[in-house]
């Protein structure tokens, strides 16, 4: 327990260091050149809006993480289940494929006011967008994944004359299991710009929210903690996407070791 | 059945397989003309020039690939298609990398929808018989590759197919791991009575461990000659200190003479 513990901790002391010298020096310079708030707030006046409840932190995360996390989950399943399916037909592939390439190849942001329009306003529209933010890397990593195998294995199920449907679920599918989390750590991080763009271009609620209206009385340091709050949040979903891999994928963890 | 007989029965018969490829520069022969039979509880190898076509015949035997002429019998019937009275074992282990040792021995058995539990105590004894008992709960990844061809023999044998297929097993160990498993190897074809055929393009290899060596041509693959290999059993690294076993390999190196000189011209 203890190893495991300083062993962490030589892990992230030197980014702890960083951290701090980066905080210190931020303060320090504000302090020094006394700088205006509202172009430069100092850490401390930042951490002290972090605990400010007038900009009701915990309802505008609220709304943010069920944006970024529907739309992530949206993202996994249906970018999952559309992978598999593009490499189980190559008639499916041909007629689905161009059509995901061309959609991906749209700026998201461009789309929307499309889904404000068709879905009002609120979170659903922008569950919607950060789930066509998200989605392309874990179609293209699934499918890559599923389709590239040792072709001795192919032929070790065939052997067996095991169906096809059971080579791709007992073989081809656990197969690209790396290459499916790789995409879906990805597809992560684009969910919360997903989210955020949502926000940005209409809603009254979510931390892209606060920005707009610390924006417009120029509440810099609560622009900063929103921030905070963001790259909380986008953390938290890539550690629990590396989280569920490592419960997915035991035999992996024994290759780092 | 009438297998008490002292006479053998043929287990499979392969008459005139033929085989091309396609390609750009069209059709191009990769079998001419190959027919040999495997008795009960024989091992044969075939050997034969690197790209001779012998990866391909023995795909041809599991049914994973077609082929243009010829027949295929398995105990007198004709096959086409995979059979899972045949096994294979490749050049690379091919394992799961996802399942422990243990589940890897009983993939097989989950793949063709049986229960798992009935072959359990069989697949623990596999690893046993194998030397790799203690391992049964790592995974692949954590095994040497000598290690983990042994997985993949035992998988091929925890479902009993009568024929096992080997496609050079070992032509990825190097050289003293490799007499290490052909020795291990015969040992498994004895306490298992399985009929095993191997390919392999070493000819101390195959002089070794066969019972007879069907000898290829370079391609488009013939029969060159095949030939009983005479030398008692239970063979030991010492056999291959016999004079005979001398005489079985320069036999054979004459015969591919040929073949090795083709392939220096090309």
């Amino acid at each position: 327990m203890w190893k495991k513990l300083s062993k962490l901790l030589e892990q992230i002391y030197p980014f702890i260091g960083l951290l701090i010298l980066l905080v210190g020096f931020w303060q320090i310079l504000v302090v020094i050149t006394n700088i205006q708030t509202y172009l430069l707030p100092s850490p401390l006046k930042v951490v002290r809006a972090l605990g400010d409840m007038q900009w009701r932190w915990f309802y505008q995360a609220e709304a943010t993480s069920i944006e970024i996390f529907g739309g992530f989950l949206l993202a996994a399943s249906v970018g999952i289940l559309l992978g598999i399916t593009i490499t189980w037909s190559n008639i499916l592939r041909r007629a689905i494929l161009p059509l995901l390439v061309f959609l991906n190849s749209l700026p998201k942001i461009a789309l929307a006011p499309l889904f404000i329009i068709w879905l009002g306003y609120g979170i659903i529209p922008n569950i919607v967008i950060a789930f066509t933010s998200a989605f392309f890397p874990v179609v293209i990593n699934t499918a890559t994944g599923v389709k590239e195998i040792d072709p001795n294995l192919v032929d070790f199920a065939k052997s067996l004359q095991v169906p096809k449907w059971k080579r791709f679920l007992k073989i081809r599918i656990p197969n690209a299991l790396p290459q499916i989390f790789a995409g879906l750590k990805t597809s992560s991080t684009l969910a919360v710009i997903g989210a955020i763009v949502g926000e940005f271009v209409a809603s009254s609620r979510g931390l892209a929210a606060v920005i707009m209206q610390a924006q417009g009385i120029l509440a810099t340091e609560a622009i900063f903690a929103a921030l905070v709050w963001i790259s909380v949040l986008g953390l938290g979903l890539y550690g629990l996407v590396a989280l569920t891999e490592k419960v997915f994928m035991p035999w992996a963890q024994v290759i780092e070791e | 059945m009438e297998e008490q007989n002292s006479r053998r029965d043929k287990l499979i018969i392969l008459r005139n397989i033929q085989k091309s490829y396609s390609s750009r520069e069209g059709p191009i022969l990769a079998i001419e003309d190959v027919s040999f039979e495997v008795e009960e509880g024989d091992f044969v190898v075939i050997v034969g020039p690197s790209g001779c076509g012998k990866s391909t015949l023995l795909k041809i035997i599991a049914g994973l690939l077609d082929y243009d002429k010829g027949s295929i019998k398995l105990r007198g019937k004709e096959i086409s298609g995979p059979v899972r009275d045949i096994g294979m074992i490749f050049q690379e282990p091919a394992l799961l990398r996802w399942k422990t040792v243990i589940n890897n021995v009983l993939s097989p058995i989950e793949l063709m929808g049986m229960n798992k539990e009935e072959y359990r105590q069989k697949a623990e004894e596999l690893l046993q018989l194998t030397n790799l008992a203690g391992f049964k709960n790592k995974y692949p990844s954590e095994l040497s590759g000598g290690m983990q061809q042994r997985v993949s023999i035992c998988r091929s044998l925890v479902y009993d197919p009568s024929l096992i297929l080997m496609d050079e097993p070992f032509g990825a160990l190097d050289a003293m791991t490799r007499e290490k498993m052909n020795i291990e190897l015969l040992d498994i074809w004895r306490e298992s009575r399985k009929t095993i055929l191997f390919v392999t393009h070493s000819i101390p290899e195959a002089a070794f461990l066969a019972d007879r060596v069907v000898a290829l041509s370079d391609r488009p693959a013939r029969i060159n000659e095949e030939i009983a290999v005479d030398l008692d059993r239970p063979r030991k690294l010492t056999t291959k200190t016999e004079n005979e076993y001398d005489e079985y390999t320069e036999r054979l190196y004459q015969l591919m003479r040929g073949e090795f000189e083709t392939e220096v011209a090309s």
